[in-house]
């Protein structure tokens, strides 16, 4: 069995908001101090991945990664945490879901798979439509919101999570699945062998411009403008002797400010 | 004859040979006894070391100081020890006079040492052994709730050894009318006290007889036996002393990546020889117990228990003489069945360690739990890659984001708003000294109060110096504790490079845990820096007169010692004197006694039940301190014991770092109210 897994390296999603700053001209978040990690669902995926792999008692798991250099990083921890390949898909410019899926589709002809698994949505920009995209653009069915799935009778049965529950679901190959966390599928701490076996280990370095063959993908989307919200407090505080009158002084003010 | 002296052997000439007999069979007993105990340590890496003997001697000598730790026990101890001492060396004396011939038992050397002094040691023996007696069986404290039977019997022979020599001694001098008797007045009372039953001459010689040969089997006895019982920690604890690390008690080794073949501890054989015979070491005494916060709240952890259950590992080892080889260096994955977690120690207990080195001060036989327990966690971290969630978050957060918090919600930049010359600060590439914040005091709305007033102190003081603002790294203290050496072995050769890039040489910080780490664990690593904590500089300040303090004594204050400037940086007066214009009480829990907030080894990470939290114990001894604040000077301290103060005392007791204590008496008008 062959599962390829699609991890995003995005920016420190955890970091304070007040260090979180936007490009204005490019539309796009700068890196600041945050660091680059992968995706917090993509973990999830890869971590599904292995177990997969574990229970089947065969297979091979493949990382890939579209971006620049740095998604080199997302991919050592990948075979730290013993990934059987890693595939990195240099690529320039802004990335969005819909190219980011025809680049992997394409990058997926070049590899055998019988199940592609994807975080249900990147941790930066949200959208949570690649793992479909890339589903319809290889003719394949798509299982979202997976926290466990096995390999049994030449089918996937998966564990897929719903407002009240969960489904399982069997699904013939291939199959795109896209997972969402659940206590189980934690990314497992790699050991300290695995760490220094991956550093040496070589990881497949391809071009997105080679891959689509010179064509670029539609893009289909365009973002028209990127803004940090601004949450304005205003703080009155109520003066007053006791509670009864500061109570007097609240309701009254309340009511000048039309709150009731 | 008129020369003070007695006759040796006297009324048993006869038996001289069968005593030589009986002292060749004790003596193999005991050497084979102790080859047997000591030899299995050499299954562990050799480590041994006895550079710096004179300190290591002195540390022998000094190591009495410890008994005292507890008046009782030290009481009894100390004349145990030193009657065995002193009649061991009458016994010297014996053998020097007879059996070399050179006549040295006589005069007032005789009667001084050899009757007087030597009695009074017996005496003093026999009381101690009674208070022995008397601890295990009338007034017994907590910890000696499993003491067995065995150990009351080795007292009960002990105290029938020097019994009956004073029997022999007291028939001795009343048979023979001894003229020097007085000089040996406890044996003369019971010569005295026993004669009414023997007033006949011929039942004295047989009593005197019959005594000596008991005396004589019950002293033989007791010297093979010493190895093979607890009472081998008369040798084992001493040598153990004399073999300690003298450098950084506590402080992990660095391991060798690329030459080590398991990391960690995985099996009793991963242990070095000097841990293995810190084993051997243990007398279940149980004063780690009584100080060990993981203990005191009821968790499963017993650094006593960890000991004694790695001794029987070591000496199921010896039994079945698995291990009994040296391992090669390119040994090959452990046997699972040899396992020590969770098979002979509990994953939960080695978790348990706050690091608070409590237990190591406090143990008489200089025993370190502490980096054994690192060493398990080393494994688990890093070989099995399994430990707890939340210290895993950690150990990620800092991999990923340079500091082990998960979910904080200010940046880095935070406790440098609304200061002065911030800039200046920032960029000071020449001024020598960095003020190095710590994660744990810039990464939290409370703990940023620290940083911003030692910054202020220091503005005051006029000093020159340097921050490294939202740059600044974290020490990587958390992770070595954690047991993930590798991750931390990166961490610190980044930090060194830094240092050395921008020629730092010179450090103060508010946070033990980053100057213990610099100044301790980042040395086994080349680092050679001068690390001062905030609690020594403001004192330079103050008796350089930089800084002076006003304003007067107002709250009743008590001190908190944090673990890693006390217990493991000996710093304890300085922060005392700076707090010397205060009404300070002290807590029965302070200096190297000092109780841990909970916050250290990783802790801080983990949720615990109220019940069971470190911080409420050592809030409750600041609460019967009956002090309206407590004074520590970490920021992990101040974290742990805030949240106990609102939620335990209610917030009747307030917690303040030293530095803001200081800033409120220096009269700057911008002085943080805190």
């Amino acid at each position: 069995m062959n599962i390829v897994v699609c991890l995003k390296q995005i920016l420190d999603p955890e970091i304070p908001a007040q260090d979180f700053r936007i490009d204005q001209e490019r539309k796009e978040p700068t890196q600041g101090n945050a660091s680059l990690v992968i995706s917090p669902f993509d973990e999830n995926a890869l971590e599904v991945a292995l177990q997969m792999r574990e229970r089947a008692g065969e297979g091979r798991v493949t990382a890939i990664s579209i971006g620049s250099s740095s998604g080199t990083l997302a991919l050592r921890k990948a075979l730290a945490v013993k990934a059987d390949q890693a595939v990195h898909v240099a690529a320039e410019g802004t990335i969005n879901s819909f190219t980011a899926a025809a680049i992997l589709g394409a990058a997926l002809k070049k590899l055998e798979f019988d199940v592609v698994l994807c975080g249900r949505q990147a941790g930066d920009w949200d959208f949570g439509v690649v793992g479909p995209l890339l589903a319809e653009s290889l003719g394949i069915p798509c299982v979202p919101f997976v926290t466990e799935a096995s390999y049994a009778g030449g089918a996937i049965q998966a564990k897929r999570q719903t407002l009240d529950g969960y489904d399982l679901v069997k699904a013939p190959l291939p199959v795109v699945l896209t997972v969402t966390n659940a206590s189980t599928n934690n990314l497992r701490y790699p050991k300290v062998k695995d760490v220094m076996m991956a550093d040496r280990k070589e990881i497949l370095a391809w071009e997105a411009a080679t891959l689509l063959g010179g064509e670029s993908p539609d893009a289909s989307i365009e973002v028209r403008d990127l803004f940090i919200p601004v949450h304005k407090v205003e703080c009155e505080l109520i003066e007053g002797d006791n509670a009864t009158e500061k109570a007097l002084k609240l309701a009254r003010r309340m009511r000048e400010l039309k709150l009731v | 004859m008129d020369i003070p002296t007695r006759e040796v052997y006297w009324n048993v000439h006869a038996y001289v040979l069968l005593m030589y007999a009986m002292a060749a069979v004790s003596v193999g007993a005991f050497l084979y006894g102790f080859y047997r105990k000591i030899s299995p340590i050499k299954i562990g890496a050799h480590d041994i070391s006895l550079d710096r003997w004179p300190e290591r001697l002195r540390g022998v000598y000094l190591w009495e100081k410890r008994f005292f730790r507890q008046k009782t026990a030290g009481f009894m101890h100390f004349v145990m020890l030193w009657g065995a001492v002193l009649l061991f060396l009458g016994t010297v004396v014996v053998f020097i006079h007879e059996d070399l011939r050179i006549r040295i038992m006589a005069g007032s050397f005789y009667l001084v040492f050899q009757s007087l002094i030597l009695d009074i040691a017996g005496f003093l023996a026999i009381v101690g052994m009674i208070v022995a007696l008397a601890r295990r069986h009338l007034f017994r404290p907590a910890r000696l709730a499993n003491g067995t039977a065995a150990d009351s019997l080795l007292l009960v022979l002990l105290l029938a050894l020097l019994v009956t020599g004073f029997l022999v001694q007291g028939v001795r001098i009343v048979a023979t009318r001894d003229l020097w008797g007085a000089w040996s007045p406890v044996g003369l009372a019971f010569g005295v006290g026993i004669s009414p039953l023997i007033a006949d001459p011929g039942a004295q010689l047989l009593a005197h007889k019959s005594l000596w040969l008991l005396h004589a089997a019950l002293a033989f006895a007791t010297i093979g036996i010493i190895p093979y019982t607890k009472l081998g920690h008369l040798i084992v604890a001493p040598v153990n002393v004399f073999l300690r690390p003298l450098d950084g008690t506590g402080i992990p080794r660095p391991i060798d990546f690329e030459k080590e073949g398991v990391l960690g501890v995985a099996t009793i054989s991963d242990f070095t020889a000097k841990q293995l015979l810190d084993l051997e070491a243990c007398t279940a005494c149980g004063r780690c117990e009584e100080r060990c916060p993981a203990a005191r709240t009821n968790k499963p952890l017993s650094p006593r228990q960890l000991i004694l259950d790695l001794r029987s590992e070591l000496r199921a080892r010896r039994a079945t003489g698995v291990g009994s080889q040296k391992p090669d260096q390119e040994k090959a994955e452990p046997a699972p069945a040899d396992l020590l977690v969770p098979r002979a120690i509990a994953d939960e207990a080695i978790w348990s360690c706050t690091t608070c080195l409590a237990c190591q001060k406090e143990c008489p036989a200089h025993i370190e739990p502490v980096p054994k327990i690192i060493g398990l966690r080393r494994y688990q971290v890093m070989e099995v890659g399994e430990f707890p969630a939340k210290l895993e978050e950690a150990s990620n957060s800092l991999e990923k984001r340079g500091h082990p918090f998960t979910g904080i919600s200010v940046s880095r930049a935070a406790w440098m708003e609304g200061l002065d010359d911030v800039d200046a600060h920032l960029n000071a590439k020449e001024a020598g000294t960095l003020f190095w914040v710590g994660c744990s005091a810039a990464l939290n709305e409370r703990t940023m109060k620290i940083a911003a007033a030692f910054y202020r102190v220091l503005t005051a003081a006029g000093i020159e110096f340097r921050i490294l603002g939202t740059k600044e790294p974290c020490c990587g203290d958390p992770v070595r504790r954690i047991g993930n050496e590798y991750q931390y072995a990166s961490i610190v050769q980044q930090n060194l490079d830094t240092f050395k890039s921008q020629n730092i040489t010179s450090i103060v910080t508010t946070c033990p845990h980053c100057f213990s780490a610099f100044k301790n664990d980042y040395a086994q690593f080349g680092g050679n820096l001068n690390v001062t904590h905030h609690s020594q500089f403001i004192l330079d300040l103050m008796r350089s007169g930089k800084i002076s303090l006003a304003g007067t004594a107002d709250k009743k204050l008590t001190y908190h010692d944090p673990c890693y400037l006390g217990r493991y940086n000996d710093v304890y007066e300085p922060p005392r004197a700076v707090l010397a214009g205060a009404r300070l009480v002290e807590m029965p829990s302070s200096r190297s006694s000092s109780t841990c907030c909970g916050g250290g080894g990783g802790r801080f990470w983990i949720d615990e039940q109220p019940q069971s939290r470190v911080s409420y114990l050592r809030m409750q001894e600041i609460i019967d301190s009956r002090a309206e604040a407590v004074v520590t000077a970490c920021p992990f301290c101040m974290l742990m014991l805030d949240e106990a103060a609102k939620s335990k005392a209610k917030g009747q007791v307030e917690v303040i770092d030293l530095a803001e204590w200081v800033l409120q008496r220096i009269g700057t008008s911008d002085a943080v109210p805190v």
